[in-house]
């Protein structure tokens, strides 16, 4: 019986073992399925594959998958790439990327705050882009303290988050109350301030017809007269929805640059790596 | 006994391994890289041209018609032989029409010059058939059924033919549509859609019966301000909306059209 059981478990496990292979000797193949936009593949090929399990393994599937946009299971396979390994700098610094990408920026602060390795500028740039997606000041400020601007790899976007900081804490922002107190002087100039041109002409043209026909049928046939109430009423509606809309307009505007910022901050937070690690 | 358990162990065992190899055959998807990696590790160019064309098999058989017909793009063409060439240009042709760009698939249709088979011409006849040039698309089913049929047979296969090509349909011009939706509903009309037209040709005559009637009563702002505002939607309006019947009608003509050609065309065995 003993036997059986011995002769069963070896039927079972060696069939797996036999077929495994390294994912090193894959490599260069994964290498030219990423650099030929053929990232699909190269998740394909590493996760149904059958391999030892090594941090090669691991940083090659975080690597395909980051190529590939799919940035959790990214994550995922860098977190596996232990310290001592020779892909350790790298997958931990795409791991913060892709935590960012995806907005975990606690665990993006809590994986450049594990680091001590040679690349102590990119850390300092890195954390500078996400204390600043995070809105803490003095963090960045603090961060910026490693900034050298003398690495060929780092200056531009060094001076790229200097330059979104100050323009996100010194310069001027739209007020949407300004916008609306525009609009309800002259119908449209809220729009206008916001950078809504034609929006601004068509709202102001509308609001103007309908107050001239009001007008006329006021003068011609007084304010109780159907047509003066209706297109009254109308004016009134487009006058209060067009102060009201530039309110709006500026808001989006303001949110609008916000995410314009974080999106550069994040291209710039990235970019250098690409360089780095090259 | 024990004989009797291991022969039954082992046969559950062998089953699960055969499954789980059968399954992996069939995964084309997986078979696409495994292509893939023939071609970057080929010496011979060669072998890597024909591990692309297996490759966009694998592709075609998952239903990704695309991605194989750019994989065949791939292949270097000038290492082909005349006749494999005409082969790879076929089947550029079946992955671009199967893909839904019937242009692309008509640009590798007159590209290939080799000897015409059933599978060709019926390929060539649907993909000039998608492309609204009846009289080609009719040439070539008219030479599939000459190659597949004779005597009786070959006349009732053309006589299907010519009762299908003589209703081919009269595909709309979206200008046009547009340009007489300025009588309205003409425009609505061209695009077979008169009921339509006709509400958008009442709310035209209300929008200028409003401006008529207040000039005449002398109140020219509420006439031209307020029925120019209201005449300019309702004429704007019915003219793009006649441009959107128009496509909408080529859509759904050459749809109608081209789904009876094709279930026509393979009803004919040797086809396929």
């Amino acid at each position: 019986m003993r036997r059986l059981c011995c002769l069963f478990f070896m039927a079972l496990t060696l069939p797996s073992f036999a077929q495994r292979s390294y994912a090193s000797k894959d490599a260069a193949f994964v290498d030219y399925l990423i650099g030929n936009n053929m990232e699909d593949e190269a998740v394909l090929l590493l996760t149904r594959s059958r391999y030892h399990s090594s941090d090669t393994l691991q940083y090659l599937r975080g690597w395909a998958n980051y190529s590939a946009k799919r940035l959790e299971a990214a994550a995922e396979a860098f977190d596996k790439v232990p310290a001592g390994s020779p892909f350790h700098d790298k997958s931990l610094f795409f791991n913060v990327i892709s935590n960012a990408h995806l907005g975990n920026l606690s665990r993006s602060s809590e994986l450049l705050g594990s680091y001590d390795g040679p690349f102590k500028e990119l850390k300092s740039l890195e954390e500078a882009g996400i204390a600043l997606l995070e809105d803490r000041r003095d963090d960045f400020i603090a961060a910026t303290g490693g900034f050298t601007f003398s690495q060929y790899a780092l200056t531009e976007s060094e001076r790229a988050l200097q330059g979104i900081f100050n323009e996100r804490y010194y310069g001027r922002s739209k007020s949407p109350a300004l916008a609306a107190a525009a609009s309800a002087v002259v119908p449209g100039l809220g729009k206008v301030y916001a950078g809504e041109l034609s929006e601004g002409v068509a709202a102001f043209l509308t609001v103007g017809s309908l107050a001239a026909i009001t007008a006329e049928n006021w003068a011609k046939y007084g304010v109780k007269d159907w047509k003066t109430i209706l297109f009254g009423t109308l004016g009134a509606v487009f006058y209060i929805g067009n102060i009201y809309g530039s309110y709006v307009s500026v808001s989006i505007h303001n949110n609008d640059l916000r995410n314009a910022q974080d999106t550069a901050i994040l291209y710039h937070i990235h970019i250098p790596l690409r360089s780095v690690f090259q | 006994m024990h004989r009797t358990l291991l022969s039954f162990i082992t046969s559950i065992f062998l089953c699960a391994a055969f499954s789980s190899e059968a399954q992996e055959r069939t995964d084309w998807e997986l078979k696409a890289v495994q292509y893939e990696r023939a071609a970057f590790d080929a010496e011979d160019p060669y072998d890597a041209a024909e591990a692309l064309v297996s490759k966009a098999e694998c592709y075609k058989q998952c239903g990704r018609y695309a991605d194989a017909a750019a994989t065949l793009g791939r292949v270097g063409m000038y290492l082909l032989t005349p006749e494999r060439r005409q082969e790879v240009l076929y089947r550029k042709e079946l992955c671009f029409y199967l893909a839904g760009d019937f242009d692309a698939a008509a640009s590798y249709m007159e590209e290939a010059d080799g000897e015409a088979s059933p599978r060709r011409l019926l390929l060539d006849a649907l993909v000039l058939g998608e492309c609204a040039r009846w009289d080609e698309s009719k040439a070539k089913a008219s030479a599939l059924t000459d190659m597949l049929y004779d005597g009786a047979e070959l006349e009732a296969a053309d006589a299907a033919l010519e009762a299908l090509f003589a209703d081919v349909p009269e595909l709309r011009d979206e200008k046009k549509a547009v340009f007489r939706s300025f009588l309205p509903p003409l425009g609505h009309l061209y695009s077979g859609h008169l009921s339509e037209g006709l509400v958008s040709l009442g709310l035209d005559a209300a929008a200028a019966g409003w401006t008529v009637w207040q000039c005449v009563s002398g109140n020219w702002i509420t006439g031209l301000l307020g029925g120019g505002i209201a005449l300019n939607y309702t004429l704007m309006g019915g003219m793009e909306r006649s441009a959107e019947l128009a496509e909408q009608y080529n859509h759904d003509a050459l749809r109608g059209f081209n789904d009876a050609l094709r279930t026509l065309l393979l009803q004919h065995e040797g086809a396929e």
